[in-house]
């Protein structure tokens, strides 16, 4: 009689958590940023929730729809749509950052939670985003004087 | 394309900055804070840091196309290996 080989041994080599991270990962490839801020709007409006964790909520869908945008950014330019879409995600932050600062924000800085500085951060690269493709050019004299700048001619 | 090492810097820093984890995102701003400021302080005050990332943006686009173009063929080559 062949005796049986110990449980122990059978078990696959990949680390179990890890393979359930990867399904996750998998699945979440079917919700847009838009069904995913609906969702999110929904249990930040729960009654009970506490307008900290609210906040915590909304900042994560607007991130979400910051990281789209990125991502999206070119396409966007070439069909016309870049200047709404990124007047709308900086309003939204500004409102996020306002309520944030009046109300908190909870979970911020536990990650994968991000702060109320990651959130201003972020405002203030669309914000430059949106200044330097929609906004004034500098004047000649202006880029001249930073030309001399970058090449090292300026003492 | 071949750019200073100053200017190459900055623009990574910028990226790095508009595509990082939310988490990640106010230490990778200062990171390019602090780029900003060396020029702004070489010029004693006569540029901005708005005013030299407005000189930039041209380039940081085409950076921008060529990491994302670099992305897709390392893509399709990891794709295409058995």
């Amino acid at each position: 009689m062949i005796a049986a080989e110990p449980i122990e041994k059978e078990r696959p080599a990949v680390v179990p958590c890890e393979a359930l991270e990867a399904i996750a990962s998998e699945m979440l490839k079917g919700v847009t940023v838009k069904r995913f801020g609906e969702i999110i709007s929904w249990a930040a409006a729960q009654p009970g929730v506490p307008p900290n964790a609210a906040n915590a909520l909304r900042v994560a869908g607007w991130f979400a729809e910051a990281t789209a945008f990125r991502e999206a950014e070119e396409r966007l330019l070439s069909e016309g749509t870049h200047r709404p879409c990124l007047a709308g995600l900086i309003g939204a932050g500004e409102n996020l950052v306002w309520a944030a600062e009046k109300f908190g924000m909870a979970a911020s800085g536990s990650p994968p939670f991000p702060t109320l500085e990651d959130l201003k951060a972020t405002l203030d690269s669309l914000q430059t985003t949106f200044r330097c493709e929609h906004g004034p050019k500098n004047s000649e004299k202006t880029n001249e004087l930073i030309g001399q700048l970058l090449d090292g001619s300026q003492p | 394309m071949a750019r200073n090492p100053e200017i190459e810097g900055i623009l990574k820093a910028w990226w790095e900055l508009d595509h990082c984890q939310p988490t990640e995102k106010a230490r990778r701003k200062g990171t390019l804070d602090g780029l900003l400021a060396q020029v702004v302080a070489r010029g004693r005050g006569a540029v901005t840091p708005d005013q030299i990332q407005t000189y930039l943006y041209p380039q940081y686009k085409d950076y921008c196309r060529e990491l994302r173009k670099a992305g897709r063929i390392s893509v399709q080559q990891s794709a295409m290996k058995p």
